[in-house]
């Protein structure tokens, strides 16, 4: 029995062998966590700089005075699908997007996209949104619909979101901020 | 082939160490998002994060922090409803984006009192998990110690499942064995919890009550992937402790129950025959370790078993079998070195590192488990790193080496962009410089008449008090009025003496006609003067504004190209200095993957010499004993027994 069993353990050394002998391990072990110091602070150091080029490119790109950020959000509960989403300004076209499914998940799950940001003079305009689809009955939809709002000097944001109204196709809601 | 005692027992020991270690439970409290979200940078985060945009969310979530904690009036802003939602999200995004220091950090501050109990709790989780994995367990329990057994279900069940790690870990078997049974699990016998109780009771002396949980574990339906595997472990686990136990026979079942597809099938096979070997049953043993051989030559077991098959043979006294199987043992050996050889040359070559950044393998969804074996390369360094490549600190150092060509990625983009922020600012340049000036002069002329009229409306508003305090009609007389006046007047001193009295009476009446008229509408003139004043303050407000919004834009305008280019410079010093850094640490960390890989096969094959070595030497002896059989069995006149056992297999 005892031959059996110190086969056995034998054959453990193979099945669950650690990779190095302990002090080799060790020294790996702190080989690895210097660099993943090292890793952690670079990380740190670009999401700072990220954080200070996106900023210096909102400043230059789109000033304040006349920044519109457009952002579109689905009903949590929502059991539409979106397929496609196509936005026009006063008449011309602004932003279109197809999803993909991860794109959708994140949107059904609370995630809100930032669609467009862009430059929108002073005053009145008007924005026709179309969002395509497939309904819970698998039956595709199509929903138009347009919005007038008021841009004044200082960052705009609107948001449209996809409502469940309970009928075969959902409906789109603007909701707009200054 | 007898192992030395003092290895057996080493080997033993390291064995019933990993086994008996408790499993560790992917982290299954899924980041909270908040309902009724009303800040849509919040949103936008959760977007990317959804996606596993770690990077991207981390940077947008972390900014709009830092800009709500900016505000004057933050209690106005949209994020207030969610601030410590967004911190706890963005701590959770900077553990699962490995930056932990960062990520403690956040968990940290939202121990603080004022913050809602059920952020609380999840902070001290993630921070007791944190610390667990640091090897820090005893500030592991000290921060457990804050998730009380109120609040979150899931949250209370988590702390209590890893406090029952901890404990293990801290060689407090009885310990984690009653806080592990605390845990309400519905009664169900399912997952790590009941797992990780019956590894404690093992550790604890409670031996039968630990082997019949981890027979109820081994029995569990498994309704994913993770649960399939973890019923294997527990099985493996249970055949080993009855083996260990002296009680094969019961050992049998478990490891039947391991899957024959499933990662553990090798080596349940290779233990259900040294079950059978441990009862004598020599024969029966040769049945798993036969099938053994079949497979694949990388596979540990299926070389451990490559010298158990002979060595079941020697004990049936088929001595030539025997020495075949080891002759054959000692060519498999050898061919598996020389690809060992080739493997480290090729991880030398840089070749096994390009073949993984090609495929970038995701690793599995917990990140402590394989990578999913479709996006590994099907050859023999993958093979034989499998173990190494299921390890925290190969997927720690992967991960690490991807990140980094991710953030050097991003430095290129935005080295990239730069340029064009320079176009930019020279485009505005050109377009606002030229009209700037004659905008300048419009300005002071326009400024210098708002001048006039604010000093005339000062005059106007004098007057109108001077009127309002004493009665001046002829103050409020048209200028037709005043003129008609001054020439009756005139008129009058210019009449002679002897000029008819009619005609004194006639200018007397035109003047009197045209005082009273004057006279009569004075209300209403001094009423008409005030809507006038009015009128104008309202104008003048109106150019006011006009002249500041001017005001404002053209000192904005140089804003909008100047002051720029030096910031841009250090952004491109900056992101250079960043960039060269980036791909010295990403250097290291491949040089240590190819390192830890090197230092893995080596070790495969050194194993693999010895197991050479004994397999040559067990060879010879067996070939003597044939031969010495053979010898004695012509001397009685019986069979030659090498014939026999040739077929006997």
């Amino acid at each position: 029995m005892y031959r059996a069993m110190a086969r056995t353990c034998a054959a453990l050394t193979v099945v669950w062998a650690v990779t190095a002998s302990g002090s080799d391990g060790d020294a790996l072990a702190r080989r690895q966590q210097s660099l993943d110091e090292q890793v952690q602070g670079l990380k740190s150091e670009v999401l700072e700089i990220d954080q200070e080029l996106r900023r210096l490119e909102e400043r230059l790109v789109y000033p304040s005075s006349s920044q519109m950020s457009l952002f579109l959000s689905i009903e949590q509960a929502s059991e539409f699908s979106l397929d496609s989403v196509d936005v026009r300004l006063d008449d011309q076209p602004f932003t279109d997007y197809v999803y993909d499914y991860r794109e959708l998940q994140a949107l059904l799950e609370g995630g809100v996209q930032r669609l467009r940001i862009a430059n929108v003079p002073t005053g009145t305009h008007r924005l026709a949104v179309t969002i395509r689809g497939v309904a819970a009955d698998s039956v595709d939809y199509k929903v138009s619909d347009a919005f007038e709002f008021d841009k004044a000097a200082g960052p705009k944001l609107i948001e449209l979101r996809v409502v469940d109204t309970n009928s075969r196709e959902p409906d789109v809601e603007l909701t707009t901020r200054q | 082939m007898r192992p030395r005692q003092s290895r057996s027992g080493r080997v033993r020991h390291c064995a019933m160490a990993v086994l008996l270690a408790g499993a560790t439970c992917p982290v299954v409290a899924a980041t909270p998002v908040p309902d009724d979200l009303r800040d849509l940078y919040f949103g936008e985060a959760l977007f990317h994060s959804l996606q596993g945009e770690d990077f991207t969310a981390i940077s947008r979530l972390d900014a709009e922090l830092a800009l709500h904690y900016g505000l004057d009036q933050p209690g106005l802003d949209s994020l207030r409803y969610h601030t410590a939602a967004a911190e706890l999200y963005v701590g959770d995004l900077e553990l699962s984006y490995r930056m932990n220091r960062r990520g403690g950090r956040a968990m940290t501050r939202l121990l603080a009192p004022d913050v809602p109990q059920a952020i609380r709790h999840k902070a001290a989780l993630r921070l007791g998990r944190l610390a667990f994995e640091k090897g820090e367990n005893d500030k592991a329990l000290e921060v457990l110690e804050q998730v009380g057994a109120q609040g979150d279900d899931e949250v209370a069940r988590e702390a209590g499942l890893l406090r029952g790690q901890v404990l293990l870990a801290l060689d407090r078997p009885a310990e984690a064995a009653d806080v592990l049974g605390e845990i309400d699990i519905d009664g169900a016998v399912t997952g790590y919890t009941p797992y990780n109780r019956a590894i404690a009771l093992l550790r604890s002396g409670r031996r039968e009550s630990g082997l019949d949980l981890l027979d109820r574990v081994g029995r569990m339906d498994a309704d994913s992937a993770d649960m399939a595997a973890l019923r294997d472990k527990a099985n493996l686990a249970l055949g080993f402790t009855l083996l260990k136990d002296e009680r094969p026979d019961e050992a049998r079942g478990p490891l039947q129950r391991v899957r024959i597809d499933g990662p553990f099938s090798s080596k349940a096979l290779l233990w259900y025959g040294w079950g059978d070997a441990a009862k004598g049953r020599y024969r029966a043993a040769l049945s798993p370790w036969m099938e053994l051989r079949e497979r694949d030559a990388t596979d540990p077991a299926v070389q451990e078993a490559l010298l158990a098959a002979p060595y079941a043979f020697a004990q049936l006294e088929k001595f030539g079998r025997a020495a075949v199987l080891y002759g054959k043992a000692v060519d498999t050996y050898g061919s598996q070195i020389d690809r060992l050889d080739e493997a480290i040359r090729a991880i030398r070559d840089g070749r096994f590192l390009a073949e993984l950044i090609e495929r970038d393998p995701e690793p599995a969804a917990d990140g402590a488990g394989a990578f999913r074996i479709g996006d590994l390369p099907d050859d023999a360094p993958t093979r034989y790193l499998a173990d190494l490549m299921a390890g925290r600190m190969f997927q720690q150092a992967w991960l690490n080496y991807r990140d980094l060509s991710d953030l050097l990625e991003r430095i290129k983009r935005w080295q990239r962009a730069l340029p064009a922020f320079h176009d930019l600012l020279s485009l505005r340049r050109a377009y606002y410089e030229p009209r700037l000036p004659p905008v300048e002069s419009r300005y002071t002329v326009l400024d210098q008449r708002l001048d006039v009229i604010r000093k005339r409306l000062e005059e106007a508003r004098a007057e109108e008090q001077r009127l309002l305090r004493k009665r001046d009609p002829i103050a409020l007389a048209t200028g037709t009025e005043r003129d008609m006046l001054h020439r009756i007047d005139a008129l009058r001193q210019r009449l002679p003496e002897e000029a008819p009295a009619s005609m004194r009476h006639r200018l007397n009446r035109l003047s009197g006609v045209l005082r009273w008229r004057i006279d009569t509408g004075y209300a209403d003139r001094l009423s008409a003067f005030h809507s006038h004043i009015e009128d104008l303050e309202a104008a003048l407000r109106h150019a006011e504004a006009s002249r500041f919004s001017l005001l404002k834009r053209k000192e904005a305008v140089p804003l909008l190209y100047q002051g720029h280019d030096r910031r841009l410079e250090q952004f491109r010093q900056r992101l250079e200095y960043l960039e060269s850094r980036i791909d010295g640490v990403r250097d290291q960390q491949a040089r240590f993957i190819e390192q830890i890989a090197i230092e893995q096969l080596n070790a495969r094959k050194s194993r693999l010499k010895r197991y050479q070595t004994k397999a040559r030497f067990a060879a010879a002896e067996n070939f003597d004993r044939a031969t010495t059989k053979r010898i004695e069995s012509s001397g009685s006149g019986e069979a030659a027994p090498a014939a026999e056992e040739a077929g006997d297999s």
